[in-house]
């Protein structure tokens, strides 16, 4: 590894299903991504042994050992159980008391290679509070940056509405309306110029369409959640159950995130209004389906929405927008 | 934060060292509170200036607003197929000869003002106008016992356009619109090529047009069928809607195409005469003077003139003396200006990413 190399700022994407880290190398980003996930496994020598050898992410606890990581759906798998959670919604899982332990060492995995040079910057994204509610963001924020303080970082949050306009609206001077669909929230930021003007978050999201989907065929959500990523598209005729409810519940999400924008931004009133039409660039996980920016552009179009719009971009990477944004943020702060 | 400031981030060229200015100047401490400042920002509207920048902004969102939001609001997305799109205002466009080409970036653009005026590049992302062909191929004769060969003509065509990214829609004799290139990318249509509109100077017409097709020949009589007639009219219809696109930037492939090897206009000469404007819901643009003359400093010989035929002839009468005025108030003979706007043209040409 080269020096510059070493001292290059990183973005981190903390994500409720996945963490990924961007840095620069000699090339293009170069993106590393993690499952943000575990499964708790009984603890023997042998599972122990065979783990260190195949040098899979796991932490040793008591009587039990957690498999974290990609890992951590294959065990999943094999096993016959759902994955365990850190997160939830955005932020630190409150119902999973090992969510702390485990963040740390997923983070200190991803990062550990280039945590020794002494305050290096690194920008993690956060997401921004949900419509409508107080800020609950602060204990989630302030455990990830110590744990990335702990490990020898500088660490800076970014909100990851605004992450995914740092990355992909260059082309508009970075003004428009940054959409990241992850699994447990869609984030949305309006900025102007570089700067944020409004910040929100929707619930209804990947989880909400896995488990909404799983509810009412039976199926178990994670099961739901790799039937959806390898097979499902917008604009097709699915004759089975699951499609069909992974259609009903997509159209939901962006209904809601839709009715949500058009919301958010009239309530800002004067300051969001403007003639000048602003892009839309959707990124994140969610957005993967195929057809899903022409539905989204249809439901858009259908309402009265406050702010004339120019066009509704798709992120050429969506699983990787929010870490990119998070690596130009890093690279542009102070 | 003010425009100024935008101004001054538009000189910046790599993205990261943009970004980096605009965080900078959004800073409390430089003004106003960053929020306030930036929403404040929101109200104003993006004007060239006498002195612009060096390297400008991504003009992309930047063109007449509320022009803009008043016609997008009329034509939208009604339904989207596995294979078409319906809009509102009836047009249905085919989608499966759809093709995948390079991203549209920001193309360079320049004030339109002359010579005399600004040189500085500015950038700018969205579609600035259309530009019509014709596919030039030999038609079969539009009637009831030439169906089968009608449609393997056309399926010809498209398989072609497709496989050369040669435009971004092809509306076939029967008058089914196809989408080819998408709208957010470059379609290789135009070519060498020029145009104006009323702010800034255009070269490279592949990245700042979108190109749509008929199937047909220049001089075909009539040069369009009526359904081919009727959904180029809608199609006109959603793309300037959606682009604020105004009409007199909806031009012929004639009219804008140059050879800079000869310096000299009409390198392609589809629809150099006969293309029926009205029809498709816009004024003459014949008469328009071509910009690749009065701007950009190319002449044209004889041989344009006989296959322009007389209505591109008033547009160069036109181009011809805006040329005479404005070579005399800089005071210099026209072949002197000539020269002088072919090498802002060729700066602006050189700097194409």
């Amino acid at each position: 590894m080269k020096n510059q190399e070493k001292e290059s700022p990183l973005g981190l994407d903390v994500g409720t299903s996945r963490i990924c880290l961007a840095r620069r190398g000699d090339g293009p980003t170069e993106y590393e991504t993690q499952l943000n996930a575990f499964v708790s496994v009984p603890k023997s020598p042998i599972t122990e042994r065979v783990l260190g050898k195949e040098k899979i992410p796991h932490t040793v606890r008591d009587s039990d050992i957690l498999v974290h990581g990609n890992e951590a759906g294959s065990f999943a798998g094999m096993l016959g159980i759902e994955t365990r959670r850190t997160m939830t919604r955005g932020m630190l899982n409150p119902e999973e008391p090992d969510s702390v332990a485990v963040l740390k060492d997923m983070i200190q995995a991803a990062t550990r290679r280039y945590g020794e040079q002494s305050e290096r910057r690194v920008c993690f994204t956060v997401p921004a509070a949900p419509l409508g509610a107080n800020d609950r963001l602060t204990y989630h924020e302030a455990t990830v940056k110590q744990i990335l303080t702990e490990s020898g970082f500088h660490a800076t949050p970014v909100n990851e509405g605004l992450a995914a306009v740092y990355a992909e609206l260059e082309a508009s001077n970075y003004s428009g309306i940054g959409i990241s669909c992850g699994a447990g929230l869609c984030n949305v930021c309006l900025a102007y110029l570089a700067v944020p003007i409004v910040s929100f978050s929707v619930p209804q999201a990947g989880d909400y369409i896995d488990s909404s989907a799983a509810a009412v065929t039976g199926e178990r959500a994670n099961r739901v959640r790799i039937l959806k990523e390898e097979s499902f598209h917008f604009n097709g005729f699915f004759s089975d159950q699951l499609h069909q409810a992974l259609g009903v519940y997509h159209d939901s999400m962006i209904e809601s995130l839709v009715e949500s924008m058009a919301l958010a931004l009239s309530g800002a009133g004067k300051a969001v209004r403007s003639n000048r039409p602003v892009p839309i660039v959707l990124t994140g996980g969610s957005v993967m389906p195929a057809g899903f920016r022409d539905r989204f552009e249809n439901i858009l179009r259908r309402r009265a929405f406050p702010l004339p719009v120019s066009e509704v971009l798709l992120a050429p990477d969506p699983l990787h927008s929010a870490a990119k944004g998070a690596l130009a943020a890093a690279l542009t702060g102070s | 934060m003010n425009r100024i400031a935008e101004w001054r981030a538009c000189r910046l060229g790599d993205p990261i060292e943009r970004l980096r200015y605009l965080r900078r100047a959004a800073r409390p401490s430089s003004g106003p509170k960053p929020a306030l400042a930036a929403a404040g920002c929101l109200v104003l509207v993006l004007l060239p200036r006498p002195q612009g920048p060096r390297v400008p902004p991504p003009i992309s969102t930047a063109r007449t607003g509320s022009a803009r939001l008043a016609e997008a609001g009329r034509i939208w997305l009604v339904e989207t197929g596995e294979d078409h799109e319906i809009y509102s205002n009836g047009l249905r466009i085919e989608t499966q000869w759809r093709t995948q080409s390079s991203s549209r970036t920001p193309f360079p653009v320049l004030p339109r003002d002359g010579a005399r005026g600004d040189s500085k590049i500015w950038h700018a992302a969205t579609p600035a106008g259309i530009v019509f062909h014709a596919t030039e191929s030999d038609p079969a004769p539009f009637a009831e016992d030439r169906n089968s060969m009608l449609l393997r003509q056309s399926e010809g065509t498209l398989a072609y356009a497709r496989s050369r990214r040669a435009y971004h829609f092809v509306i076939d004799r029967f008058g089914r619109a196809f989408r080819i290139v998408p709208e957010s990318q470059i379609a290789f249509h135009a070519g060498e090529s020029v145009w104006a509109d009323s702010r800034f100077l255009f070269a490279d017409l592949n990245a700042s047009f979108l190109g749509v097709a008929f199937d047909t020949r220049t001089g075909a009589e009539p040069p369009l069928t009526p359904a081919q007639a009727s959904t180029g009219r809608a199609l006109v219809e959603m793309l300037r809607a959606r682009y604020a696109i105004p009409r007199s930037d909806c031009v012929t492939h004639a009219q804008v195409s140059v050879n800079r090897g000869n310096g000299e206009i009409g390198w392609h000469t589809d629809f150099a005469s006969g293309f029926p404007f009205e029809e498709l819901g816009l004024p003459d643009n014949y008469a328009l003077p071509p910009a690749s003359l009065y701007l950009a400093g190319f002449d044209y010989d004889r041989r344009f003139l006989r296959s322009a035929g007389s209505p591109m002839l008033r547009g160069i009468d036109l181009a011809e003396g805006m040329l005479h005025r404005e070579a005399i108030a800089v005071n210099l003979s026209e072949s002197r200006y000539r020269g002088k706007l072919r090498e802002r043209y060729q700066n602006l040409s050189r700097s194409r990413p």
